[in-house]
């Protein structure tokens, strides 16, 4: 039975294209992303196996699809960050401000399944035990990860570090 | 509790959630006026979301890809009519010069003796997940229906002939090609997407040291053995029932 990709985007679309935005601060590259997520999906079904609900699968491609446009991005300097951000950041748990630093900062200093750590921590507000579960690591080597990152900004915190715990 | 997670609230829209689990957010989200506000915020970017058409990238996705007109001319018509189950997409076969590609017609419905099949030994042809990142699938791999595929084959000294054996037993002979002989792994001229007939899919490559003829590859075919100087190899894939 193939995939209905079309039915897919219909039902969740809203929460991909929603966290294409918050991650990417760029409307153009949110809606392509978004697109992107879902043809991805399509094209690699037999991947999804019903292990997870489908919300959290998409989540989850979205989240890995969103960090990899980033990092690229970076490496296309001629191609730069939209500033400031033109999309608001509907349903994060930090304001604006406090994101956009995170973001430029784990993409300067993590390696890919620490930020992926951080976003689904600092971002989405998980657990240490949600994140790993979303993951497939430990809650142990989350906190780790977590607090990997933390010590490299130890001399100068910033202040949204310990906001959310 | 502590405040739910974004995914959790979107969770909890989609129905997704125990009626306990729902039950315990709703309690946090009435005192909790920052988790108020990010459960509104969700449902005004449904609202908005649901308003906006479906883009066509998406649209598209769900519709079978059609055989492209140029190689309408080597498609005689029980191929055409293969081809409703397996569309063949063009290729960029760089590698091989367009006055050394030949093809061959259909071959009809062959019932393929399961006895003498061999198992796909990947020693000349590998079969492809044809992708952003391409993925080589090993025997027994699982496929969908719209997944491209891209066939790569050994390039021994000769011709090779790609073929397909779908869960019906029917045979499709794709195309016929002269290898370069360097032995190297090559590329077939063309991809194949994937219909929604369900069961195993074998892809077969059969190489003769001279042109192709088509009762010899049939009984190629048939027989699954060396005969005659011809050479089969096959990766069958699965799609699910």
């Amino acid at each position: 039975m193939a995939l209905d990709v079309e039915s897919l985007y219909r039902r969740y679309g809203d929460m991909v294209l929603g966290r294409c935005r918050t991650l990417l601060r760029n409307e153009a590259d949110a809606q392509e992303v978004c697109q992107e997520v879902f043809l991805k999906v399509h094209r690699y079904s037999r991947r999804f196996r019903g292990e997870a609900s489908p919300s959290t699968y998409l989540f989850r491609v979205t989240t890995t699809t969103c960090l990899n446009h980033m990092r690229g991005r970076r490496r296309r300097p001629e191609d730069p960050v939209e500033e400031p951000p033109v999309v608001m950041v509907e349903d994060s748990a930090l304001e604006a401000h406090v994101l956009r630093d995170l973001v430029n900062r784990l993409l300067k200093t993590a390696d890919e399944r620490t930020q992926a750590c951080l976003v689904y921590h600092y971002i989405d507000g998980m657990t240490h035990q949600e994140v790993g579960d979303l993951i497939g690591i430990s809650a142990a080597a989350v906190r780790k990860r977590i607090g990997k990152f933390r010590a490299t900004m130890r001399d100068a915190p910033p202040d949204w570090l310990t906001e959310v715990s | 509790m502590t405040h739910p997670s974004t995914l959790t609230l979107h969770r909890m829209r989609y129905g997704e959630l125990s009626a306990d689990e729902v039950r315990d957010i709703e309690a946090h989200a009435a005192g909790c006026e920052a988790c108020s506000a990010r459960l509104q915020s969700q449902l005004n970017s449904r609202a908005a979301f649901e308003l906006a058409p479906v883009p066509d990238a998406i649209r598209a996705a769900n519709k079978p890809a059609r055989a492209p007109w140029r190689l309408a001319g080597w498609l005689v018509p029980a191929l055409a009519a293969a081809m409703a189950l397996i569309v063949v997409n063009p290729f960029d076969a760089t590698e091989l010069p367009t006055d050394t590609i030949d093809t061959i017609d259909t071959i009809d419905t062959i019932d393929v003796d399961e006895e003498t099949r061999p198992k796909g030994t990947g020693k000349a042809l590998q079969v492809w997940l044809d992708a952003d990142e391409p993925e080589r699938l090993s025997e027994g791999a699982a496929v969908a229906p719209g997944d491209r595929v891209q066939l790569k084959y050994r390039a021994r000294p000769g011709w090779v002939t790609f073929a397909g054996v779908d869960g019906r037993g029917v045979v499709e002979v794709y195309k016929a090609v002269r290898s370069d002989g360097s032995g190297e792994w090559r590329p077939a001229p063309f991809s194949l997407t994937l219909d929604d007939a369900p069961g195993e899919q074998q892809f077969l490559a059969v190489f003769t040291s001279e042109r192709p003829d088509r009762a010899a590859v049939a009984d190629a075919l048939k027989s699954g053995k060396t005969v005659n100087g011809l050479k089969i190899e096959r990766v069958t894939v699965v799609k699910p029932r």
